[in-house]
C-alpha cells in the first residue's frame, strides 16, 4: 500500500474505534463500572488509569521537554518540533483527563477537587497539575489556530506573553510527573518491591521525559512516511541523543535504586519469581535497547534501527507503568486484573480520537512549520507556497466538516454502533445480561426458571445451578408455605443474593438458630436415644466442635454429578442434592437400613417437609398417607438465565 | 497529619478482637448488617476473596487448622489506623479520622477516584462496582454503628467476648495482661499496636495473623526497604515527598523563569554582536 492509502486506512480503523468507544462509554454510564470492566476491589485501578492517565501522561512529555528546551534553554535548533510537541502534550493530556471521566465513579463531581483539599494527598497534586498544564498547552497550542484565522494581533499578542506560561508549564510538569509516580508510594507492603521504592517520584520524572522525547521522534518517523514528508535528520538524531541521556540517567537511578536499598535479590537473588522476568523484560525496553540504539551514531542512523528504539522505548515505559500501576499489585492482592475489551476499546478509541484530532490540526494549520516539507494538498507549509496562511471560507468549512468525509464516517457509524452493541452482550465479563449457562441435571423442572441461585459447593470455582423457582413451587403446591419463609431465612441469612455460594458458608453457622436448622430441632428428630445421646454430646455453640459433630455424619459424599456449560467451558461439579445435602442424606439413608432409625431423612421431603415458619410453630410432619416428594428426571440441555 | 496523637489517645476508641476466643459464628457480620440496614451481598464476581464487599463491613476470615479444631477465625474490618493512609489519599479529604478513633467517610464529597482503595495498606475500602453511581463502603465505627449509644453492633453481638469496644489504652492494656497471663498461648504481639503508626483496632491471637490482616512482620518491611513503617505510618513515610511539592513549584517558577531570562538576555546580545538577525526569536517575533 502507498503511504497515503496506509494514512487512509490508518484513520479509517481509528474512527471505528472512536465510534466503538462512544457506544462503550455511553454503556459504562449506563451499566456502572463493574458492569462495563474487571477492576476488582483488591485491585481497583485499572487500564484507564494506569494505561491512559499514568502512561499517557508520560508518554506526552515531549510538550514541556521541548518547550523547556527552546524556551528556557534557548537552544533554537528544535524550534521546528515545538509546535509538533505542545500539540501531543495538549492531545495526550486531553486523551488522558477523557479516559479520567469514564473511570472515575462519579465524574459529573470532578471539580470537586479545586474546592474540597486535601494538600497531603499525591492526587490532589496530580489533580491541579495536571488540569492547571493542560490549559497551558491549551494556551500554548492557541497561537497555532489563531494563525490561520486573520486576528494577527491576537497571535501576536500570544507571542508576547507566552513565556511566564511556559515556565509555569515547566514547573507543574515537573511536580505531576513527579506524583504521578508518588501515587505509588503509599502502598510500600502491596506493590511488588521491584516496583516500590522511596525513590518513585525522581524515576516517574526522568523516565517520562526520555520516553517523552523517544516518543517525539517515533512520531517524526511515522509522519516522514504517512506525509511522505522530509524531516532534518539532524534534529531528529538531536532528539535520539537526549532522549538516550534521559533514559540513561533514569537506567542509573534505578540500578542505584535496587543497589540502595538491597533489591537484586528480587532480579537475580533467591527472591526471584516471574516478576523478575517481567522486569528484565521491562528494563530491556524501557531502557537498554532505546539507549543503545540512540546513543550510537552509527546505529542512530539508520532509520529501521531508529524507529526500533523509540518504539520500544514507547512500549517499554507503558510496561513500566502498568507494572507499577496493576501488575506489581496482583501478588498481595491475590487476584488478577486484564482489562476486558470494553475497557480496551474505550481506551484506544480514546487515543484514536486524539489521533484523529491531531492528523485534522497538522493538515490544516501551521503546526509542522519550520518542521520539514509536508506533502500534503493545501497543507500551509507546502514549500512550494510560502505565503501566509489564508482563513477558511464558509464553503471550504462546510465541505470540510460536512463533506465526503464526514458522510463516510456517518457509514461507519452505522456499522460499527450495532457491532459494538452486540460485541459487548456476548463479552462474558459483561453484565449487560445475565450469563447463560446451559444446565442439565438429575432434578430439573424443565421450566425456564426465573429466579436460580450458583452454588460454588466446594469453593473450586464450579458452579452448580440452583433452581429456586422449582422449590418455591414445590413448596407453595404442597405445604402453602412461601419460599420466603423458609430456604431463603436459611440459605440467605449470611449471604442473600450471593450468587457463589460456599457449602461452609451456609453450614458453618449451624448453631444460629434458623428454621432449616436449628440444633435443638436437629435434635429432636433423632428418634432412636442413642442417635440423640450421641448429637447432644456435642456442645454446638463451639464451632470447632460442631465441625466434628457435623463431620460424624455428613462425611460421605453422594455420587450424581452435574454437567454445565458456562462461558464455552464444560465442567462436573456435584450436583445439587450433593452440593447441599448429599452429607445429610447419605448419613440417613444409612441410618434408614435401621428400623429403629425409620425417619424418612433420606428423601427430600425428610428435611423440606419440616420447616415452621414461626419459632414454636408445629412441626409439619410427613402424613401416613403422603408421598414423598419425588425428583423429576428431564432429559437434554435445559438453558436457564443465571441473575 | 497534624493530629496530636497522645492527647487524642485517651479519648480515642478501640475495639480488641482476641483470635483464640472468635468460634467463626459470624454474629458480629449479622449485627453490622442488621445495624447498618446493609443490601444483600454482591455477587462474588465484584468481592476480594476476605469477604469483604460494599454490602459487608466486616468478615470472619478461617485460618485453617490441621484438624477442625485448631482452624481459628479472623474479624476483617477497617482497622481505623491513627495516621490512615486512605485519609492522606484522599484527594477531596472524603475520609477522615475523628478523635473517638473512627474513620469516617463522606459521601458528598467522594468523586470516586478510588485511591483511597490503593492507599489503604489493609485493602480494606470497598467500592459499589455494581452501581451506576457507585460510592465507598467500609467499616464507619461511628454513632451509627452503636447500639443504644453503647458499642457498635458487631461488638455487641459477639456471643463470647472475642471482639470487645472500649478506650483504645485500656484495650491495648488488656490485651498486653491476656498476654501476660497466658504467655504459653498468645504469640507475644499485639496486632495494631505499632505497625502502620498504630491502628484502632488491635488483634491478639495464638497463630500469627500478619497474613490474614495484612500487616507484615518486623522482617518483612525490613526486606521490602520501608523499615519505619514497623511503628510509623505511610503519612509519615511520604511526608518528605508531600514537602517537596511547594518547594518544587517556587524553585520550578523562580530558577526555570530566572534561567530564561538569563538566557534570553545573552541570547539577544549575541544577536546584537552578530547585527544580522538571521536567528529568529523563539517566541515568533517575526
Amino acid at each position: 500500500m502507498s503511504a497515503p492509502l496506509v494514512l487512509r486506512r490508518l484513520k479509517e480503523v481509528m474512527w471505528v474505534l472512536t465510534i466503538a468507544a462512544v457506544v462503550v462509554g455511553l454503556a459504562r454510564f449506563a451499566f456502572g463500572l463493574g458492569a462495563s470492566t474487571n477492576m476488582l476491589d483488591s485491585l481497583p485501578w485499572g487500564w484507564w488509569k494506569i494505561f491512559n492517565m499514568v502512561g499517557g501522561a508520560a508518554l506526552a512529555t515531549s510538550g514541556f521537554v521541548i518547550a523547556a528546551i527552546i524556551y528556557i534553554l534557548r537552544l533554537t535548533k528544535f524550534y521546528a518540533v515545538a509546535r509538533l510537541s505542545v500539540l501531543v502534550g495538549f492531545l495526550g493530556y486531553g486523551s488522558s483527563l477523557a479516559a479520567l471521566i469514564f473511570d472515575i465513579g462519579l465524574p459529573h463531581r470532578g471539580w470537586h477537587p479545586f474546592f474540597m483539599w486535601n494538600p497531603h494527598s499525591f492526587l490532589f497534586e496530580v489533580f491541579w497539575c495536571v488540569s492547571i498544564y493542560w490549559g497551558v498547552t491549551a494556551l500554548e497550542l492557541l497561537p497555532i489556530l489563531t494563525e490561520r484565522f486573520p486576528f494577527p494581533k491576537v497571535t501576536h499578542f500570544l507571542h508576547r506573553v507566552m513565556l511566564p506560561f511556559v515556565v509555569l508549564g515547566v514547573t507543574l510538569s515537573t511536580m505531576h510527573h513527579s506524583s504521578l509516580g508518588s501515587l505509588f508510594l503509599g502502598s510500600p507492603t502491596r506493590l511488588h518491591p521491584l516496583w516500590h521504592s522511596m525513590w518513585i517520584p525522581p524515576e516517574f520524572f526522568i523516565s517520562a521525559m526520555g520516553a517523552g522525547v523517544a516518543v517525539l521522534v517515533l512520531l517524526l518517523l511515522v509522519l516522514s512516511y504517512l506525509y511522505q514528508a522530509v524531516f532534518d535528520a539532524k534534529l531528529i538524531s538531536r532528539l535520539a541523543v537526549i532522549s538516550a541521556s534521559l533514559l540513561g540517567a533514569y537506567l542509573v537511578l534505578k540500578v542505584a535504586d535496587l543497589t540502595v536499598h538491597d533489591k537484586w535479590g528480587y532480579v537475580l537473588g533467591p527472591q526471584r519469581t516471574w516478576e523478575s522476568h517481567l522486569f528484565w523484560l521491562e528494563i530491556t525496553l524501557q531502557a537498554i535497547v532505546p539507549i543503545t540504539i540512540f546513543a550510537l551514531p552509527a546505529l542512530r542512523r539508520r532509520r529501521a534501527l531508529l524507529f526500533l528504539g523509540a518504539s520500544a522505548a514507547f512500549l517499554g515505559l507503558v510496561m513500566h507503568r502498568l507494572d507499577t500501576g496493576i501488575v506489581g499489585y496482583f501478588r498481595t492482592s491475590n487476584a488478577i486484573y486484564i482489562p476486558n475489551l470494553g475497557e480496551l476499546v474505550l481506551s484506544f478509541g480514546i487515543l484514536s480520537a486524539a489521533g484523529l484530532a491531531f492528523f485534522f490540526l497538522i493538515e490544516h494549520f501551521p503546526v509542522l512549520k519550520g518542521a520539514g516539507y509536508c506533502a500534503v494538498e493545501g497543507n500551509p507549509d507546502d514549500p512550494e507556497g510560502h505565503q501566509p496562511v489564508p482563513s477558511w471560507t464558509w464553503t471550504e468549512a462546510r465541505e470540510l466538516f460536512l463533506g465526503a468525509g464526514a458522510r463516510r464516517v456517518a457509514t461507519f457509524a452505522v456499522i460499527v454502533v450495532p457491532i459494538t452493541w452486540f460485541g459487548l452482550h456476548g463479552q462474558g465479563t459483561s453484565a449487560f445480561e445475565p450469563v447463560h449457562a446451559v444446565v442439565r441435571t438429575s432434578i430439573q423442572s424443565s421450566d425456564t426458571l426465573r429466579t436460580t441461585l450458583r452454588l460454588d459447593a466446594n469453593g473450586n470455582g464450579d458452579f452448580v445451578i440452583f433452581p429456586h423457582e422449582q422449590h418455591h413451587e414445590a413448596f407453595v403446591e404442597k405445604y402453602g408455605i412461601e419460599l420466603e419463609e423458609t430456604c431463603v431465612k436459611c440459605h440467605h441469612l449470611s449471604l442473600p443474593d450471593d450468587h457463589q455460594t460456599l457449602c461452609r458458608a451456609c453450614h458453618r453457622d449451624m448453631e444460629v438458630p434458623m428454621p432449616m436448622f436449628r440444633p435443638e430441632n436437629h435434635a429432636e428428630r433423632f428418634e432412636s436415644e442413642a442417635q440423640r445421646a450421641k448429637f447432644e454430646a456435642f456442645d454446638l455453640s463451639d464451632r470447632r466442635q460442631n465441625f466434628r459433630a457435623c463431620m460424624m455424619c455428613h462425611e460421605e459424599t453422594m455420587a450424581g454429578l452435574t454437567e454445565y456449560r458456562e462461558k464455552g467451558f464444560n465442567h462436573l461439579a456435584p450436583g445439587f442434592v450433593t452440593a447441599m445435602h448429599g452429607k445429610c442424606m447419605t448419613c440417613h439413608r444409612l441410618e434408614e437400613r435401621d428400623p429403629a432409625d425409620a425417619f424418612s431423612l433420606g428423601n427430600c421431603i425428610g428435611c423440606h417437609r419440616w420447616t415452621p415458619r414461626e419459632e414454636g410453630e408445629e412441626l409439619n410432619m410427613l402424613k401416613d398417607d403422603e408421598q414423598p416428594l419425588s425428583p423429576r428426571i428431564i432429559e437434554g440441555p435445559v438453558v436457564i438465565p443465571v441473575k | 497529619m497534624s493530629r496530636d496523637l497522645d492527647s487524642n489517645k485517651s479519648k480515642s476508641k478501640a475495639i480488641l478482637t482476641d483470635a483464640t476466643k472468635c468460634i467463626g459464628c459470624e454474629r458480629c457480620v449479622q449485627g453490622c448488617v442488621e445495624q447498618n440496614q446493609l443490601p444483600p451481598d454482591v455477587p462474588a464476581k465484584f468481592k476480594a476473596g476476605d469477604g469483604l464487599s460494599s454490602a459487608r463491613f466486616t468478615s470472619i476470615v478461617e485460618i485453617p487448622g490441621r484438624e477442625p479444631e485448631t482452624s481459628r477465625f479472623v474479624r476483617r474490618q477497617c482497622l481505623h489506623c491513627e495516621e490512615p493512609g486512605c485519609v492522606a489519599a484522599c484527594l477531596v479529604g472524603a475520609l477522615v479520622k475523628r478523635d473517638d478513633g473512627a474513620v469516617v467517610y463522606d459521601a458528598d464529597k467522594c468523586i470516586g477516584c478510588r485511591y483511597c482503595m490503593l492507599g489503604c495498606p489493609f485493602s480494606i475500602p470497598r467500592y459499589e462496582y455494581d452501581q451506576p453511581l457507585p460510592y465507598i463502603k467500609k467499616c464507619k465505627m461511628d454513632e451509627t454503628c452503636r447500639v443504644d449509644g453503647g458499642a457498635p453492633a458487631c461488638t455487641s453481638a459477639c456471643p463470647t467476648g472475642a471482639t470487645v469496644f472500649g478506650p483504645h489504652e485500656e484495650l491495648v492494656a488488656e490485651a498486653k495482661r491476656r498476654i501476660a497471663e497466658r504467655p504459653d498461648l498468645y504469640v507475644d504481639h499485639v496486632w495494631g499496636e505499632h505497625e502502620f503508626g498504630g491502628t484502632s483496632v488491635v488483634y491478639i491471637s495464638d497463630v500469627p495473623l500478619g497474613d490474614v490482616l495484612r500487616i507484615p512482620t518486623k522482617e518483612e518491611f525490613e526486606a521490602r526497604a520501608v523499615p519505619s513503617l514497623a511503628a510509623g505510618s505511610i503519612p509519615h513515610l511520604v511526608h518528605n515527598w508531600v514537602l517537596v511539592t511547594p518547594f518544587q513549584f517556587f524553585a520550578g517558577v523562580l530558577g526555570l523563569g530566572g534561567l530564561a531570562f538569563l538566557r534570553r538576555r545573552s541570547r539577544v546580545m549575541a544577536e546584537e554582536a552578530k547585527e544580522t538577525g538571521t536567528l529568529r526569536a523563539p517566541e515568533g517575533e517575526e
